[in-house]
């Protein structure tokens, strides 16, 4: 695969790339919409993700991510507890909480949460492969989106 | 039409190791790969996979207990053979780790089935197979379900036409009859410690249908994954190499070529023993000078000096760099931790064919010596000639150097008693001579030739360059190191003149 991964001075623009996947399919509208669309994502990148990190990698990877995420968005506390239970399905619990909260708040965490999730998996297996899996898990999406340069 | 059944080989991916293994890994094969924590087994797993896997040959690695994928991924994809290109499309990670918590072997078995039959693989790795082994074996039917899982497995890959590989964490030598008998081929891989040196090796206990290179090999690990220095190099393709002795090369001193005998023949070993500062690293510079300027490449291996520092105190660093750039000359410093007799082998052939090389220095096996881990010390003989064999074989002229302290009191030719294994050999030794040091030379040996048998002084001259004189006459007792004049009016006029 050539092109947009050969450029790798620039790193990936994480917040841009998290909010094209949830808006992959559904319109800003509801925060009942924006559970739906984060748990969509979750399930997209297990389905992609798992194999290559585990199950167990998968979601230690998550549980870490909601972790970073509560210190900006101290509403998603209750699922960083709900991911201390490994009986849990985490999908279930990111759509409870996220129908919780108001529309803004809603997208604004789900959006850090993903930027998170990648910036952290990232760091752990490389950007060259991580945006290699979310381009087969979102075709549609395109991350070859840039941070600005300082 | 062949009544045997074609056992095709593929590639391994890891150089050296298709040699060793007699061809490369037999198709629809399953090998174990065992060794103890650390010692390679998924970087080979990889490395094989990467090696075969592609759109017509796909691959499974399946990980069950032990490194966690996130940190195997992490940690292969340093190495060069790693293409994440190929993951989803030719190759499929798939972990197992839930199967082997929830039901152990059975259900690890049928996940296994069960993704062999989806992807459809040409490749399939499991690590580690193992750590699942040993929650089984505690039970009543422990042995008896492990026999059954890997009869199974193994029927079921090879009916897939699945190529094999099953990793495990093994102590040295640890043997497990149920689990080694099913397999067609079992490779170890060691981590050998001797004193502050750790050597890698690699063992291929097994390989049914294919004649492997029995023993211990060396290898390395780097940036490209594992690399194998094979113990025994099979013979070069083609007639054996005679060597003639009408065909001489000439030493670069002319002198030295008529005490030779007319040079030294084409394909000899030639050896040149003397104490330190006698001059052995000139004569063999001058020797593959002479080569490189009459069409005839060379390669010079040192293991005393840096390149750049044996360069540099050339006499001719000119010319030598000239002869460089122009890939009529290759300069080798191998000094890896932990040299290995067949890593400096496979570095001076591979130099050879590169620029087609027909001499070869070793300057010098004293240093060459220091620079062997100490557990390759102790075959430090057998490893020579296996050495020397292999590049004469090629048909390449070497000229070792090799530090002999001067004995007054004893005759010896070479430290090990390595004398042997050589054709030819000349010495330099030192001499009292009117109250001055003077060098001497003789030429002792030179297989199925005659050769001067005199002791003629030389010297360095201000070119740095070995001038070689006339025989030392009206002296007795030159061995001695401080010989005594007898009256013979030729002596003293036939010396030649000291400048160093």
């Amino acid at each position: 695969m050539v092109g947009p991964f050969e450029d790798d001075r620039v790193s990936p623009n994480f917040s841009e790339i998290a909010r094209q996947m949830l808006h992959d399919s559904i319109g800003e509208v509801a925060a009942t919409e924006c559970a739906a669309s984060a748990a969509s994502v979750l399930e997209r990148l297990q389905t992609r993700l798992a194999p290559l990190v585990g199950a167990a990698g998968m979601r230690a990877l998550f549980a870490r991510s909601v972790k970073l995420t509560t210190t900006e968005f101290a509403a998603l506390a209750p699922l960083r507890i709900a991911m201390l239970d490994e009986k849990v399905n985490a999908g279930d619990s990111l759509t409870d909480v996220l129908n919780s909260l108001d529309a803004a708040t809603a997208w604004a965490a789900a959006t850090a949460l993903y930027t998170n999730f990648l910036a952290l998996t990232s760091s752990l297996i490389g950007e060259h492969l991580v945006l290699l899996v979310l381009q087969r898990a979102f075709p549609k999406i395109d991350v070859t989106a840039k941070q600005e340069s300082e | 039409m062949s009544r045997k059944v074609p056992i095709r080989a593929l590639p391994s991916g890891v150089p050296g190791f298709d040699e060793v293994l007699g061809g490369g890994i037999p198709e629809f094969s399953l090998t174990l790969v065992v060794g103890g924590p650390g010692c390679g087994k998924t970087t080979l797993g990889h490395q094989l996979m990467f090696a075969n896997a592609s759109p017509e040959r796909r691959a499974l690695f399946f990980t069950i207990i032990g490194e966690p994928p996130i940190k195997m991924l992490r940690y292969q994809q340093q190495f060069s053979f790693f293409d994440a290109a190929k993951i989803d499309d030719s190759i499929h990670f798939v972990h197992l780790g839930q199967e082997a918590s929830d039901g152990g072997l059975h259900n690890v078995l049928e996940r296994i089935i069960q993704e062999v039959d989806a992807f459809d693989p040409g490749i399939v790795v499991v690590d580690s197979f193992r750590s699942m082994m040993r929650r089984t074996l505690q039970g009543p039917t422990g042995e008896m379900d492990l026999q059954d899982f890997m009869q199974r497995l193994a029927l079921h890959l090879t009916s897939y036409q699945a190529t094999t590989f099953l990793l495990g964490e093994y102590g040295d030598d640890e043997y497990d009859s149920s689990v080694f008998t099913v397999a067609d081929g079992i490779v170890w891989l060691y981590q050998a410690v001797d004193r502050n040196s750790v050597v890698r090796k690699v063992r291929v206990q097994k390989m049914r249908g294919q004649a492997q290179i029995p023993g211990l090999h060396t290898m390395r690990i780097t940036d490209d994954g594992l690399r194998l220095f094979p113990r025994i190099l099979k013979p070069e393709l083609g007639a054996p190499y005679h060597r003639p002795l009408d065909q001489r090369l000439t030493t670069g001193v002319s002198a030295l070529d008529a005490m030779s005998g007319g040079g030294i023949p084409r394909g000899y070993a030639v050896l040149v023993a003397g104490p330190s500062g006698s001059g052995k690293t000139i004569l063999s510079n001058q020797f593959i000078l002479a080569g490189a300027t009459n069409g005839e490449p060379g390669v010079i291996a040192v293991f005393e000096k840096r390149p750049n520092d044996y360069l540099a105190t050339s006499a001719r660093a000119g010319v030598l760099d000239t002869l460089i750039s122009e890939k009529k000359i290759e300069v080798l410093y191998i000094r890896p931790l932990d040299l290995s007799i067949d890593e400096t082998l496979t570095a001076l052939r591979e130099a050879v064919i590169r620029i087609g090389a027909k001499r070869a220095v070793i300057d010098s096996l004293s240093g060459l010596e220091l620079a062997l881990a100490p557990t390759f010390r102790q075959d430090f003989r057998e490893s020579l000639y296996r050495m020397v064999g292999a590049l004469t074989e090629m048909g390449v002229t070497v000229m070792s150097t090799v530090e002999m302290p001067d004995k007054y009191a004893s005759l010896e030719f070479s430290p090990h008693g390595i004398a042997f294994l050589n054709d030819a050999i000349i010495i330099q030794r030192y001499l009292e001579i009117d109250g001055a040091i003077a060098r001497a030379l003789s030429v002792i040996k030179m297989r199925g030739s005659d050769h001067s048998k005199e002791v003629r002084e030389y010297v360095i001259n201000s070119s740095g360059q070995i001038v070689v004189g006339k025989v030392l006459n009206g002296y007795e007792g030159l061995l001695t190191g401080a010989p005594s004049s007898v009256e013979d009016p030729n002596a003293v006029a036939g010396r030649l003149p000291q400048v160093r």
